[in-house]
């Protein structure tokens, strides 16, 4: 599914984000990217949407070399990934049934499919009662949860999440992430940056720790801190 | 395009359009337009006044005394490019002429023994611009003595209407590139306002056009809305100042015609919205980049 191979990103302001990145991760794992602050989850969850580009290597998706997609394609690539975000990013606007819709309206889905998908999403993350309000009527964890049913009413193959549980409760961030596992379950394969420590070591899912850009730690069943041989 | 799709970008215009920066950026747009609208109202008017004056500008071409086929050198000055019209003066008419411009002289020029003034054609020019060229072409025929157009004059209003027509494209020039970076500015706010709108369209796979759309659409309409409300404006100042010309300086030959307030208020809204949609394009493509 995602094959990096010495991936390097340097942003203008010469910042080294990545450097040297090798990674794998295959069709329907679970992958948690832990790490401080600045060692670079958030920009290798950005080069796997094409948020930004890698400056050497090759990033593959789905069998699409990233680096070489052009702009026009970008949309296209996106719309088989669902990407979710600390601040939730809902349009404070329209109701929850709205902003989950906007997803498939704004790549011209056929409408007749539209109020099935957005209502499956819908249940899935628990919210059809709550379709017709509005972002700010809603509770963080129930934020997130719109955030989640858009990010999959498109069904994705891969979800990118970065630090979904970073503005939550412990309780709630333990349902978003039970969550994530659902969709997990579903055939979505799920990339998802986070400090949550108790979550991770709880899940037993493999991960991949980051530090100055670099990995230096990728465990299949691992926990936040390293506690065994490497990978 | 599909019609629901029309309809989700129509529904996200309207959205923007009823946002506290979209009435900001009006008020900015309206003020900018009044300023260029007026801009433009004075340089036409400045146009007006220079071709008025071109336009008085003639020919007078004398005769050789004792012409008598007069007909056939009008018919040759009529067939010079550039002449409008000849109109022929006897010698008796350019007399009388002569008694009406001079009334104090009167008396002196009743008694001449002969009268001492040639036959001429006053000619008139459809290119003014090219009077010297068409003097020297008119004072070359069979049967004309000599032309005189007011060189001096002439050459004298040329000279100031190229400096005036300059320095009017050139503010022109000046107001358009201002008014199209403020308007630049102020509808990129509304923009930025909603860039994360922008973010989530572009995560969840919209292309360009589709994102660019609504705002393209909000930025022609505040563009021309606002074009519309400095139109109003400048249209109801320029009557009140045409009025006040006609009072003040009624040689002053002011542009009042429908079609000349109807045409600047077209010029106005065109570029209005043309500023407005090219803004909304360019305010999005700051956030559509790789």
């Amino acid at each position: 599914m995602i094959q990096l191979k010495g991936v390097g990103k340097i942003f203008s302001n010469n910042v080294v984000a990545l450097s040297g990145v090798d990674l794998e991760i295959k069709r329907g794992d679970f992958v948690f990217l832990v790490g401080p602050s600045g060692a670079g989850k958030s920009t290798l969850l950005s080069l796997l949407y094409r948020g930004v580009k890698p400056t050497r290597g090759d990033v593959v998706v789905n069998g699409v070399d990233v680096k070489t997609l052009r702009h026009h394609e970008v949309c296209s690539f996106r719309r088989k990934l669902g990407v979710i975000f600390q601040d939730f990013k809902l349009l404070p606007d329209r109701n929850v049934y709205s902003n989950v819709s906007f997803a498939l309206e704004v790549i011209e889905a056929p409408p007749k499919d539209l109020s099935r998908r957005v209502g499956k999403a819908l249940d899935l993350v628990g919210l059809t009662t709550k379709a017709k309000a509005r972002p700010n009527q809603l509770s963080g964890g129930e934020q997130q949860r719109v955030a989640i049913a858009r990010a999959i009413v498109n069904d994705p193959i891969l979800v990118l999440a970065d630090e979904p549980t970073g503005n939550l409760d412990p309780e709630t961030s333990r349902d978003i992430m039970e969550l994530l596992s659902d969709i997990n379950e579903l055939g979505s394969t799920v990339v998802c940056a986070t400090h949550n420590k108790s979550i991770v070591d709880e899940m037993r899912r493999r991960v991949i720790e980051m530090e100055h850009g670099k990995i230096i730690r990728d465990e299949r069943r691992g926990v936040y801190s390293f506690e065994g041989p490497f990978y | 395009m599909k019609a629901r799709s029309i309809r989700l970008i129509a529904g996200q215009t309207a959205r923007g359009l009823f946002r506290n920066f979209a009435l900001m950026a009006l008020v900015v747009v309206a003020a900018c337009m009044f300023v260029l609208g007026s801009t433009l109202a004075v340089a036409l008017n400045i146009t007006n006044i220079g071709i008025q004056l071109q336009r008085q500008v003639e020919i007078k071409a004398f005769l050789m005394d004792g012409l008598k086929d007069y007909a056939a050198v009008g018919a040759r000055i009529k067939a010079v490019p550039g002449v409008a019209d000849a109109v022929y003066v006897s010698k008796e008419e350019a007399l009388k002429r002569m008694a009406e411009d001079y009334p104090d002289y009167r008396e002196v020029i009743k008694a001449l023994p002969d009268n001492p003034l040639p036959a001429s054609f006053d000619v008139k020019l459809s290119d003014p611009k090219s009077v010297k060229e068409i003097a020297g072409a008119v004072g070359g025929l069979e049967g004309v003595e000599g032309v005189n157009y007011g060189q001096s004059y002439v050459e004298g209003l040329s000279s100031v209407l190229q400096v005036l027509w300059s320095f009017t494209a050139l503010i022109l020039v000046a107001m358009v590139f201002g008014s199209s970076i403020i308007v630049n500015n102020t509808i990129g706010i509304t923009v930025t306002a909603r860039r994360n709108e922008i973010e989530i369209m572009k995560l969840v796979g919209a292309s360009d056009g589709f994102i660019r759309a609504p705002f393209v659409l909000e930025g022609t309409i505040i563009g021309f809305v606002g074009s519309l409300l400095a139109g109003a404006g400048i249209l109801a100042g320029y009557g009140y100042a045409a009025r006040w010309v006609k009072d003040m300086a009624p040689f002053v030959p002011l542009v009042d015609a429908t079609w000349a307030k109807a045409g600047l208020l077209a010029v106005v809204l065109a570029l209005g919205a043309v500023l407005g949609a090219g803004a909304g394009r360019n305010a999005t493509n700051r956030y559509l980049k790789d």
